[in-house]
């Protein structure tokens, strides 16, 4: 069973540690062990989602990377105001806004998004698998 | 005109630079952007280029730009969000220079 677990905390407009974050997690997603990831979907997740936060949510962010033997899950925690998620449509192709999310659930193969008891939001996102070769 | 975006990742930190750099891009009737060496590109920086688009979309005289892009990643990324609707992509910087199928008027 894959024992992948890890954590970063940092404020979310400090760019250098969400530069340095993205870096580990990638590479992580790289060297997974259990089953090969789509390093890029997985990019594409993490820089909306943590871009979501620096231009909503200013504060603390906590990302969580772990994989429960059957997935691997990106959440990503902030201590903003809070959202309630529908699943975005797909936005059209002039349209001003509205594609981060709709990238975030197009990327990842499961979403969810719930209001922490502490205040702000936590976004779950299944990380996407590379296909098995036939 | 030709602009080469020679960085690989674009995201929310350097959108601004982007724009930047894409600003020649609004005063010359045709360009060609070689998108070749990207390899992320977050949706602030599909912002800047929508931007770019709908401004030269109705300045008369003033062509669609070409995009190249060859990452297969940034290829799908483009198709997910319909923006390979809009613009002409080409694979290489040969072949977008050398199309000669897209006229000076604008796409529709």
């Amino acid at each position: 069973v894959c024992s992948l677990g890890l954590l970063w905390r940092f404020e979310a407009q400090d760019a250098r540690s969400a530069v340095r974050a993205n870096a580990e997690y990638r590479a992580t997603l790289r060297n997974h062990a259990g089953w090969p990831l789509d390093e890029h979907a997985g990019g594409v997740v993490f820089a909306e989602l943590v871009s979501n936060v620096v231009r909503h949510a200013p504060g603390r962010i906590q990302i969580d990377l772990e994989c429960d033997g059957t997935d691997v899950i990106l959440s990503v925690a902030d201590d903003g105001p809070g959202f309630d998620f529908t699943a975005p449509a797909a936005p059209g192709a002039l349209s001003e806004g509205g594609r981060g999310l709709f990238l975030v659930s197009q990327y990842a193969t499961a979403l969810h998004v719930a209001r922490r008891n502490e205040g702000g939001s936590k976004v779950r996102a299944t990380l996407r698998s590379l296909p098995t070769p036939a | 005109l030709i602009i080469r975006l020679a960085g690989e990742e674009w995201d929310l930190s350097t959108c601004e630079e982007l724009e930047e750099l894409l600003a020649p891009a609004m005063e010359h009737p045709t360009v060609v952007i070689d998108m070749t060496a990207v390899r992320y590109m977050d949706s602030s920086s599909l912002r800047k280029l929508v931007q770019m688009y709908q401004k030269r979309v109705n300045r008369a005289g003033f062509s669609c730009a070409r995009l190249v892009i060859s990452s297969p990643n940034i290829r799908r990324l483009f198709a997910i969000v319909n923006l390979d609707e809009i613009w002409p992509i080409f694979e290489t910087l040969e072949e977008a220079c050398s199309d000669a199928s897209i006229s000076n008027d604008p796409a529709p």
